[in-house]
């Protein structure tokens, strides 16, 4: 089921934001033009990546510096460790998040 | 926080590591706990649950590769012993963790480049 997330104007390319959709902490990243959303809690220790560094698609925890490809959620190190990644859409200049993985 | 509290709360977060990986951790329960233990200490310490196994640098890259659960940097070290450098986890098919033995990383990586050669 898709929730609006934010006005697609709301973030710039390169930027993130956390959100709460449906009780889910999110975090939304634009990046290259597209928009990608994963859990904001880091499957390792629960730290909110939305406070890491964002280097092209990855994006860095910042409590253990765990790597994640924000595309697919994929713990860079071992592949099996995802950070629970959703689907983006643009409507109209809305940005929606697919709550169903 | 209370060290049980915390321990209890590694065991819930790091079991959602090492499953995915094929890890458990060990049935030497008394070990579980001990070591559990030693990484709330290590992380009122230091900030992080460190391997307590393992000597810490004070570099960060090479320190953050040793916060438990630390397998899926030594994956191949690990993986060739099947247990963690602490044996604080094992391979799922292990039942008697005493009978595995720990083989120094100098060792697993000669073994390995001569397996190659």
């Amino acid at each position: 089921m898709w929730f609006f997330a934010i006005n697609e104007n709301e973030l710039d390319d390169g930027g993130k934001k956390p959100l709460l959709v449906e009780g889910e902490k999110l975090l939304l990243i634009r990046q290259e033009g597209g928009f990608y959303a994963i859990s904001n809690k880091c499957p390792h220790m629960d730290c909110p990546l939305s406070k890491g560094s964002l280097e092209g698609f990855v994006i860095k925890c910042p409590c253990h510096d765990w790597l994640f490809d924000i595309r697919s959620g994929e713990f860079l190190n071992a592949r099996e460790i995802k950070v629970p990644a959703y689907g983006t859409k643009v409507t109209e200049g809305k940005v929606y998040v697919n709550m169903e993985r | 926080m209370d060290t049980e509290k915390r321990m209890q709360q590694f065991r819930t977060m790091f079991q959602r590591v090492i499953d995915p990986l094929g890890y458990k951790f060990s049935p030497d329960t008394e070990l579980v706990d001990f070591l559990l233990e030693q990484e709330v200490m290590l992380e009122k310490e230091k900030g992080s649950p460190y391997c307590p196994c393992q000597g810490l640098t004070g570099e960060r890259e090479h320190d953050m590769q040793l916060v438990c659960p630390c397998i899926p940097f030594h994956r191949e070290h690990f993986d060739a012993m099947k247990r963690c450098w602490c044996g604080l986890y094992v391979h799922k098919d292990v039942d008697d963790p005493d009978s595995l033995v720990q083989i120094s990383k100098k060792e697993f990586e000669a073994s390995r480049d001569k397996g190659q050669a």
